[in-house]
């Protein structure tokens, strides 16, 4: 293995070539600990350093290299798109470990939690009948964001253990996020209506 | 002292090392174009001196393919208002179901073909798409940038309303391309200005939370970005594509029709256009003054600021409901905005600055002029793409989309695939399957829109995927790629996965031309552009034939009778009399310049001569060491 030249096929001399290895995943293309807790600076200052570097307005010139650049910088979007989001950075890990979770599909076997949601759905309908609408949709909105911290830290001690069966008890709570997460949608749809915006 | 200078025809006096690249603001109401001189973005202007081309087109009646551009144009609007099109930017891209919300505000007579294509407007030329007429505008500024920059441009960055959709994008892009203009990049608007502003460079190195409001003649645009050194992010956009200052003008015109018992029922079209060019003027007068009076079929009609708030309210409203929904979007409260940036032309209104000041805490920041600075923008970007920087001055723009797009599901609903506010560039993909057996195609409707029924959000196209290979109904493994480019572009690829037979399609959302109609059109560019070409030669040589017989003029006058013998000197001026009338007669570049090469080889001597006497005079009481060395 004499020909350290052949093993050097990178144009050294031509910086503003791109390489990008699309086999990474997102921590790793971040530079990151894989973990479900990460700080959002370091995770902001990674992303724009690689978007300086990818972004297809840096190859204006090289339609070519534009073409590359494009999906380079569109994975780097995705990644990042990923990682901020608490709900999906936490499926994301569950699929590093081969647990690919559809969140739109599965049905949840937990009693207790489905009657918790549907009275939940009820108490967001009815809000507009209440006599402080507004105060009534902030404090559901506050509780829901609480019941969405506690299953993140939940999500991030069995995520810590990583063994299989704690990464099997993590699907569920993954599924129970999805819900209040859906949930804080539609109240913030309905917030909009009520503020008229 | 005057030496002839006589350089090589065509020949430009400044060596060009940059590409010559210009930045261009398409506006409903003005259009103009920027280049970068001497470091600083500087709007180019036209041989009368004007920088703002208005963005009007007429097209002539009686000489066949007459079209006027700009000011000219103008003074048809009130006589030949169907043939003068004005405020194309807000029909642009639009369908026949978004342009009737505009009522009678868009004064045109529309033609849309059976199979429910783009509307065309009816003209004395026939049926031209907004697509030409915006073609027209481009090409001119395209001309006067030429002309400026003495050469051909090598490309241009072109700004847009960052609440344009998909089809509106396209569109411009293709008006580009009829122009005979490479198009380096689409930018948003606002993020143009952020740029001309230079808001990213600040002393402590922070990062600033900032607000463009844009509302200019038609469009209205919010925007929200953070910004750290060299970086530009775009973190929500709202607005709407069809709101601005002409809408106001409209309001003031209704009030006068009503003031003026003038109105009989629905105004017609035609006396609302030409009114609103009255109220117009009234509405920007009273910018400077409390009130004004507008004269109108033989009354004189009062206008006060107050009423201009009243009138304005309703579009205000619209922006500041925009805004707070952009402030959502970006997660943030409207305090903690660290500055606030006026684009447009509208934003000269008091009323208007007071609004925006009181919905941020912060006092809009002015000092680059709202009306040029979006063009001003985009030249530094362009000049950027180009590589004429060095990479130090580097900056990074992340754009966003402005409307979320998706695909028709079940039940007539859409379903979105890439979200609104999403960073750009951006590649997803989404996976269907096949509900009957055996089935061998499957449509892919695409959408751009925020509404659950399909029919309430924009049509980007429709396209069939073919060729699925036969299997059972849930086998089949259809992937839809949705790829949204730098500027904005979607392009949407479909393909089914399972077997080695793929059927790969691309879709780029119709916008209602037709790849025929485009083709056509190229041509009949192609022969404008031919014409254009010839025009800027002869111009050019027109200005070399001026300077030449100039400077010939000054130095005859001092030196011919010293230096000449009369019949040299007679000759001289009877091949200057005659360049002068070839000049002004003849349409052809190349034989001017050979006049003028005529002219020029016959006072060669002349030159000669004094360049030696002035050269003598120079040295004269010197001794010659002391130019030795
Ligand atoms: N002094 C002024 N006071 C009030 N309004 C003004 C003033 N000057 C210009 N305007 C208005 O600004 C609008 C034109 O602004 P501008 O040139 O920024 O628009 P545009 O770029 O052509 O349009 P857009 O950006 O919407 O496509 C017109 O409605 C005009 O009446
Ligand atoms: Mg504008």
């Amino acid at each position: 293995m004499s020909d350290i030249a052949g093993s050097n096929q990178r144009k050294t001399e031509n910086e503003s070539e791109l390489y990008p290895d699309f086999s990474q995943n997102y921590f790793q293309l971040f530079g990151l600990q894989e973990a479900y807790t990460i700080s959002a600076d370091e995770l902001e200052k990674a992303y724009l350093t690689l978007q300086k570097q990818a972004h297809p307005d840096k190859f204006a010139n090289d339609s070519r290299q534009q073409l590359v650049a494009v999906q380079y910088s569109s994975f780097i979007n995705k990644a990042y798109e990923t990682l901020c989001s608490p709900l999906l950075r936490a499926q994301y890990l569950l699929d590093i470990y081969g647990i690919s979770v559809d969140l739109e599909t599965i049905t949840i076997q937990d009693h207790d939690f489905l009657m918790e949601q549907m009275e939940l759905r009820e108490t967001l309908a009815e809000i507009k009948e209440s006599k402080n609408p507004q105060q009534e949709l902030k404090n559901l909105m506050q509780s829901i964001n609480e019941k969405i911290t506690g299953l993140q830290h939940q999500f991030d001690d069995l995520w810590q253990n990583r063994n299989n069966e704690s990464l099997t008890a993590a699907i569920p709570v993954l599924h129970k996020m999805y819900f209040f997460y859906k949930l804080l949608h539609e109240a913030r749809i309905e917030e909009e209506q009520l503020l008229k915006i | 002292m005057a030496l002839l200078q006589i350089s090589e025809p065509g020949q430009s006096p400044l060596p060009q090392q940059h590409k010559r690249v210009v930045g261009i603001d398409f506006g409903t109401t003005n259009s103009l174009v920027a280049t970068i001189q001497d470091d600083v973005a500087t709007t180019i202007t036209d041989d009368r001196g004007n920088h703002f081309l208005p963005s009007v087109v007429h097209y002539h009646a009686e000489t066949e393919g007459g079209i006027t551009v700009g000011s000219d144009a103008e003074k048809f609007i009130t006589t030949d208002t169907f043939n003068t099109i004005t405020s194309v930017k807000r029909l642009i891209g639009r369908d026949e179901k978004e342009l009737k919300p505009l009522g009678n505000k868009c004064f045109y007579r529309f033609y849309t073909t059976q199979d429910g294509g783009m509307p065309y407007i009816q003209t004395c030329q026939g049926n031209i798409s907004p697509v030409q007429v915006s073609a027209e505008i481009l090409r001119t500024l395209r001309n006067r940038a030429e002309t400026t920059l003495q050469g051909e441009l090598e490309g241009a960055v072109i700004t847009v309303p960052a609440y344009f959709n998909d089809a509106q994008r396209q569109a411009i892009k293709d008006a580009a391309t009829l122009a005979g203009i490479h198009v380096l990049r689409l930018l948003n608007e606002p993020t143009a200005a952020a740029i001309a502003y230079g808001l990213d460079q600040n002393q402590q190195d922070q990062e600033r939370l900032i607000a463009v409001y844009d509302l200019g003649g038609g469009t209205f645009d919010i925007s929200i970005l953070k910004l750290t050194k060299g970086v530009f992010k775009v973190l929500a956009t709202g607005g709407d594509s069809a709101l601005g200052g002409d809408d106001i003008d409209y309001n003031i015109a209704r009030w006068v029709l009503d003031q003026s018992d003038l109105s009989t029922g629905e105004p017609d079209e035609l006396s609302l256009r030409q009114l609103s060019r009255l109220t117009r003027q009234a509405k920007e007068a009273l910018t400077e003054e409390e009130v004004t009076t507008i004269a109108y079929r033989g009354k004189q009609i009062s206008l006060t600021r107050k009423q201009l708030h009243e009138l304005t309210e309703p579009v205000v409203q619209k922006t500041l409901t925009a805004c707070r929904r952009a402030f959502r979007d970006a997660n943030i409260s409207s305090d903690q905005i660290d500055a606030v940036v006026l684009v447009g032309g509208s934003t000269k209104m008091p009323y208007i600055q007071q609004q925006v000041e009181q919905l941020t805490g912060k006092k809009p920041l002015t000092s680059v002029d709202p009306d040029k600075v979006v063009a001003m923008g985009a030249a530094q970007q362009a000049h950027l793409l180009a590589g004429n920087q060095t990479a130090d001055n580097d900056i990074l723009l992340l754009d966003i989309v402005p409307l979320s797009l998706g695909l028709e599901t079940m039940g007539e609903l859409m379903e979105k695939v890439i979200l609104r506010n999403s960073t750009i560039p951006l590649i997803k993909t989404r996976e269907f399957t096949t509900g009957k057996d055996n089935q061998t195609g499957m449509v892919i409707h695409v959408l751009q829109g925020e509404r659950e029924l399909i029919k309430d959000n924009r049509s980007l196209g429709r396209f069939v995927l073919r060729n699925i290979p036969p299997m059972p109904a849930g086998m089949a493994r259809i992937c839809v790629t949705f790829q949204v480019d730098a500027d904005g572009l979607l392009k949407v690829t479909a393909r089914e996965k399972t077997t080695n037979i793929c059927a790969d399609i691309e879709v780029k959302p119709a916008y209602g031309l037709s790849d025929d109609e485009m083709k056509q059109m190229l041509i009949d560019a192609q022969v404008r552009a031919e014409a254009d070409k010839h025009n800027r030669a002869l111009r050019e040589q027109q200005i070399e034939a001026e300077q030449l017989l100039e400077m010939l003029k000054t130095a005859l006058q001092q030196d011919g009778k010293k230096l000449l013998s009369d019949p040299q000197k007679q000759e001289i001026e009877q091949e200057m009399a005659s360049l002068q009338m070839k000049k002004t007669q003849t349409d052809s570049a190349d034989e001017l310049r050979s006049a003028i090469k005529k002219l020029q080889q016959l006072s060669e001597e002349f030159a000669m001569k004094r360049m030696n006497v002035s050269m003598h005079n120079m040295l004269s009481g010197h001794s010659v060491d002391e130019f030795k060395e």
